[in-house]
């Protein structure tokens, strides 16, 4: 069930979107209606979408179809399977994009907005626009952090978000392994996050990077080569423990 | 120096190819008049008719690479074979075509007796007959009998036909069918890539599309050669090089790139590589026969192998070097004169809108607010 409050706030929400239509009585509350692709004024694409305000929202984002199926049903227009509900971003960047607590016309505004000028570009020349997209799956997710936190190697993005759950002195050195002191360097960004970011998503980041650590510690060992990827040569299990 | 990048070029010449290529409204109507005639055919009364007859496209309308006549008043041509379940000894060529001729007369006066929408006017022609339906398009009918030999094509060896030539005189061979298998078997990847486009964009299922509605790269670029062609040649269509000639060469030279005018540049490039000599002859081998030669008037006739080179170094000069030729507008001047007025200014108003279109979209892509670029989270 979605409370009064956020009925109202999506029926204000669609004021400048004749297009769209609300059904806040429905089992699972929805909007359905013309998407247009548009931007200063001039129409792209129209696409007829369906928004599904499932149980659990606001903390669980409205699912968002596009029904005439005029976007082909393909990973690589980022529609997942089995549903082909539109992968709008990184989860991990929820607090960025729609922060809990902001009204749905910010849903509206950016995420949906971008995600359709995106696919009217893919139509019309049949490849994605040169802003990119995220790579599928948990490649998406590393590449999500490497941006965000401004680092290329695993072993950096893993301390980084490990010092948003343990304390790190701002004097100490930086946990991305640079000759700085944190401070000087990552020591705002972590905070961001701390503040700002889902706990869970911030977890399953660790995990997936001290994944890539391990079997990449691995293939060294077997080659006895120096690492190459460590910044610092400590194995994950002791980056864990610190 | 470049002054225009290729996907500008390319976006301009896919203009180009809409705007020459033969209405589908024009061909939908066609296609359904054709229809009429070969029930009619199929039940014409006329105890020597009743032989099992059909009637099928054959030339540009069965490759898909038709274009509109170069002045704007000229009808479309639709040309079907009308064939025969005949023996060719049982018949003249004579009767085979006079017959026809008397046969598509009744087929005239019945359409007036059921008040049919357009009357077409029948008219005779050297090998075959015309029926001139308003001003949008006439049929050429042409009567033929099966070849009885199966041997002589590469593939489809039983689609093989017989035909009269102009005079009445001799027999020629053809074999529509099979040389558009050879055609479409050269481009079936990108056939099947553009239909499955054809698909999303509709709500057909892949069988129902029709052939020639899906537009290979290939096709789009033989259609722009034949109307520069047929610009080039307006006051000497004796000579102008036939369509058989330019759609087996340009299909040998074709390289697939995504690119149409990448496309034409390899073409009118290397067409002419392909053209054999065989004992000081000149031969444009047939791709399902290899016996047969596409440019056998040439030897009799220096004057048509000659119109051809000249019209390839013309098509060289439009074609080969398109992307020093100044910006879309400078070359559409040029363009006028060898492509038609009115197809040029059609296309670079079209591709003026279309260009506006993707340059806001470039710039609305560019400054979203937040990037939210798209991700996709659950394998399949
Ligand atoms: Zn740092």
């Amino acid at each position: 069930m979605i409370t009064t409050s956020d009925k109202e706030d999506i029926q204000r929400s669609l004021e400048n979107y004749p297009g769209l239509q609300f059904y806040p009585d429905a089992e699972v509350p929805y909007i359905q209606g013309i998407w247009e692709a548009k931007f200063n004024g001039v129409l792209f694409e129209t696409y007829e979408v369906k928004i599904d305000f499932i149980h659990g929202y606001p903390n669980k984002l409205p699912l968002v179809y596009e029904i005439s199926s005029k976007i082909p049903r393909l990973a690589d227009r980022h529609l997942n399977p089995p549903g082909w509900d539109a992968c709008l971003f990184v989860a991990d960047s929820r607090w960025e994009v729609w922060p809990l607590g902001s009204s749905f016309l910010k849903f509206l505004e950016i995420p949906i907005h971008n995600f359709f000028l995106w696919q009217a570009y893919y139509d019309e020349f049949q490849k994605p626009p040169p802003s990119g997209e995220r790579s599928h799956y948990d490649q998406g997710v590393v590449e999500y952090y490497y941006e965000r936190l401004s680092v290329t190697k695993p072993d950096q993005a893993l301390r980084l978000l490990l010092a948003t759950k343990y304390i790190t002195k701002r004097t100490d050195r930086c946990p991305c392994g640079k000759n700085i002191s944190f401070k000087d360097c990552h020591y705002e960004t972590v905070k961001l996050f701390r503040d700002n970011a889902e706990k869970l998503y911030i977890q399953k980041a660790i995990n997936i990077f001290l994944e890539i650590v391990e079997q990449q510690r691995k293939i060294y060992a077997q080659k006895k080569e120096k690492s190459l990827i460590y910044t610092f040569n400590i194995s994950p299990s002791e980056i864990l423990k610190k | 120096m470049l002054d225009i990048d290729e996907d500008q070029l390319d976006l301009f010449f896919d203009e180009i190819y809409q705007n020459l290529d033969v209405p589908k409204d024009t061909i939908r109507a066609a296609d359904k008049e054709h229809e009429i005639l070969a029930e009619w055919l199929k039940d014409d009364s006329e105890v020597k008719f009743k032989t099992n007859s059909s009637l099928y496209p054959q030339g540009s309308v069965l490759f898909g690479t038709s274009v509109k006549p170069v002045k704007d008043g000229d009808d479309f041509d639709y040309d079907l074979v009308y064939l025969r379940q005949i023996q060719k000894d049982s018949i003249s060529k004579k009767e085979l075509k006079e017959q026809v001729g008397e046969q598509l007369h009744r087929f005239v006066e019945h359409l007036k007796t059921i008040n049919h929408p357009t009357i077409p006017t029948l008219k005779e022609g050297g090998r075959c007959w015309t029926l001139k339906y308003g001003n949008k398009f006439h049929m050429d009918i042409l009567p033929a009998l099966p070849d009885e030999d199966h041997t002589r094509y590469t593939i489809n060896k039983s689609d093989g036909i017989i035909l009269t030539d102009k005079a009445l005189h001799e027999w020629c061979f053809s074999n529509p069918k099979g040389y558009n298998t050879w055609f479409k078997n050269q481009m079936r990847q990108e056939l099947n890539e553009v239909k499955a486009r054809l698909v999303r964009d509709s709500s057909m299922n892949i069988e129902e599309i029709p052939d020639n509605d899906a537009k290979t790269i290939l096709q789009r670029a033989i259609q722009i050669l034949k109307r520069h062609r047929d610009s080039t040649f307006q006051g000497d269509k004796e000579n102008k090089p036939i369509s058989i000639i330019i759609t087996t060469l340009a299909t040998k030279s074709y390289k697939k790139t995504g690119s149409l005018t990448k496309a034409l540049k390899d073409i009118v490039s290397t067409m002419a590589s392909h053209i054999e000599t065989k004992d000081g002859e000149d031969w444009v081998t047939s791709p399902i026969n290899p016996a047969e030669n596409f440019a056998n008037k040439w030897k009799e006739n220096p004057t048509k192998k000659e119109a051809f080179y000249r019209w390839l170094e013309l098509a060289n000069e439009e074609f080969g070097s398109l992307e020093t030729r100044g910006t879309v507008i400078q070359l559409s001047e040029g363009l006028k004169k060898t492509m038609g007025e009115t197809v040029i200014t059609g296309a670079l108003k079209s591709y003026q809108e279309k260009k506006f279109k993707r340059d806001a979209l470039k710039i609305a892509v560019s400054s979203v607010k937040t990037q939210t670029p798209p991700h996709t989270e659950v394998k399949s």
